[in-house]
């Protein structure tokens, strides 16, 4: 049976790197300098050290090479983040958050209505009277409401393609 | 043969499946869904007058129209009817009154998107061209037609330059017995009742009810549509109703109709006695002085 280790994947095992020299390459400037073995054996503690002098660590890939002439380098490359409505208390987080807890799949009434109605089509033949009542009913709360949003998605619309286009007040993190 | 049933069913279940997954526009899914509120109306009126058979009267229809909501739509090309919506106006047809037999070919009618119905009028209200064609044939018609002709000149819809011409011709053809043309006072309306009244004495009282759908009065929505002034009836249940039930009425509306016609070409007097008792009816217009 495979043994498993509580040693954390990105860190080189203990017992090498006494023997190691660590070198943080920055792919996006070119620039390469040495890294204290004490910071360099964990990439949290690399983030975290660096985060005063490469901003966008924090998202940014670290790789590690095999050793070679007892030298690892640890690559750093940029990412980008995710987009500003992705950092917890954003203020787009509460929309997105709203839309994540949406019970409805953003459907147009009508058109789920009918295909509700196309599941069930071959029992509404034998339907009771009371039953073809409350379909009739269903079927126009669904124009109601379908119509509303037809006509709002239409407004939004027909605004998006009047108004000019405008460059945004804040530039989104990772870009 | 169990086999292939589940076989069938399980076809089914993916078709419905793979249905689900190809949601259609909003335009085409409230077409359809209007088409299928449409036929609910329908059924829902047909179980309120036919309440003990409404089941089987509908079934048939039902079953092939629910078969496939989608599809008989999908096939429509532009200004054409729906397959589906035919079926509904065969329901109406059927069921509640006749529709205009044009109005049941599926390449005519939608309700999807004309949620309206075409009833089959009886025809009986004669428009302008159709009195000034009879006016060319004179001598092509029959004695009961030319009695339209007499009701045209007692309202004035012949010149009168012509109007002597005309009521010789048919008074010596159709031997109405009638020489002299009659005066017709001005600004006076019918006393219905009392023509009623006059012509029952004399056993011509349906000759009242010609009148009556000539003029588009008899009450009757499939004697009195105008199908050059009238909006076609919308479709709503309460409609659907009143219409079926003036379409009850119709047989009996007919009969009188037919007997009018018979006395009209086997009466020797019945033009005579007829204007007395219009001349006896008619009463000057009161009008109301200005304060």
């Amino acid at each position: 049976m495979e043994e498993t280790t509580n040693t954390a994947p990105a860190a080189t095992p203990a017992i090498l790197v006494a023997n190691l020299t660590y070198m943080l390459s920055v792919q996006e400037t070119g620039q390469t300098f040495p890294l204290p073995t004490s910071i360099a054996t964990d990439d949290n503690l690399i983030k975290r050290s660096l985060a005063s002098v490469i901003p966008y660590i924090d998202t940014a890939k670290l790789e590690r090479s095999e050793p070679k002439d007892g030298v690892v380098t640890i690559t750093v490359t940029k990412t980008h983040a995710p987009k500003g409505a992705g950092i917890p208390g954003s203020s787009f987080s509460p929309v997105i958050a709203s839309l994540m807890a949406s019970e409805a799949d953003g459907t147009n009434a009508v058109i789920k209505t009918f295909l509700d109605l196309e599941q069930m089509s071959k029992e509404i033949a034998s339907y009771q009277p009371h039953q073809i009542l409350e379909l009739k009913k269903r079927i126009e709360a669904a124009f109601k409401s379908g119509e509303t949003q037809e006509s709002s998605f239409k407004a939004i619309m027909a605004a998006l393609i009047e108004i000019s286009p405008q460059a945004a007040r804040v530039v989104p993190v990772g870009f | 043969m169990v086999f292939a049933t589940q076989r069938q069913d399980l076809l089914e279940k993916a078709r419905m499946a793979l249905l689900r997954l190809n949601p259609p526009s909003y335009g085409f899914a409230d077409a359809a869904l209007t088409e299928v509120y449409v036929a609910l109306q329908v059924i829902s009126v047909i179980a309120k007058v036919h309440p003990k058979n409404y089941k089987k009267r509908v079934a048939k229809v039902l079953q092939e129209f629910f078969k496939d909501i989608r599809t008989p739509r999908m096939r429509q090309t532009d200004n054409q009817g729906c397959y589906n919506s035919a079926l509904i106006a065969k329901l109406i047809n059927d069921n509640l009154f006749h529709v205009d037999e044009f109005w049941l070919d599926e390449e005519c009618m939608d309700f999807g998107t004309d949620n309206t119905v075409q009833i089959e009028w009886m025809g009986y209200r004669i428009s302008w061209d159709e009195y000034d064609e009879m006016l060319q044939r004179l001598d092509e018609l029959t004695r009961a037609g030319s009695f339209t002709i007499m009701m045209g000149m007692l309202w004035g819809n012949v010149d009168t330059t012509s109007i002597k011409e005309v009521w010789n011709f048919c008074n010596e053809t159709y031997k109405w017995n009638l020489p002299d043309i009659p005066e017709i006072p001005g600004d006076c309306y019918i006393d219905v009742s009392r023509l009623k009244r006059s012509l029952r004495k004399h056993d011509l009282q349906s000759l009242a009810t010609l009148i009556e759908a000539f003029d588009g009065s008899t009450g009757n929505v499939f004697y009195d549509f105008d199908p050059e002034t009238w909006m076609p009836i919308t479709i709503s249940e309460k409609d659907l109703i009143v219409a079926h039930e003036d379409w009850l009425k119709v047989p009996n509306i007919r009969k009188v109709l037919n007997e009018a016609y018979d006395i009209l070409e086997t009466r020797s007097d019945v033009f005579t006695l007829f204007l007395e008792a219009y001349m006896k009816s008619l009463h000057p217009r009161e009008r109301k002085g200005k304060r």
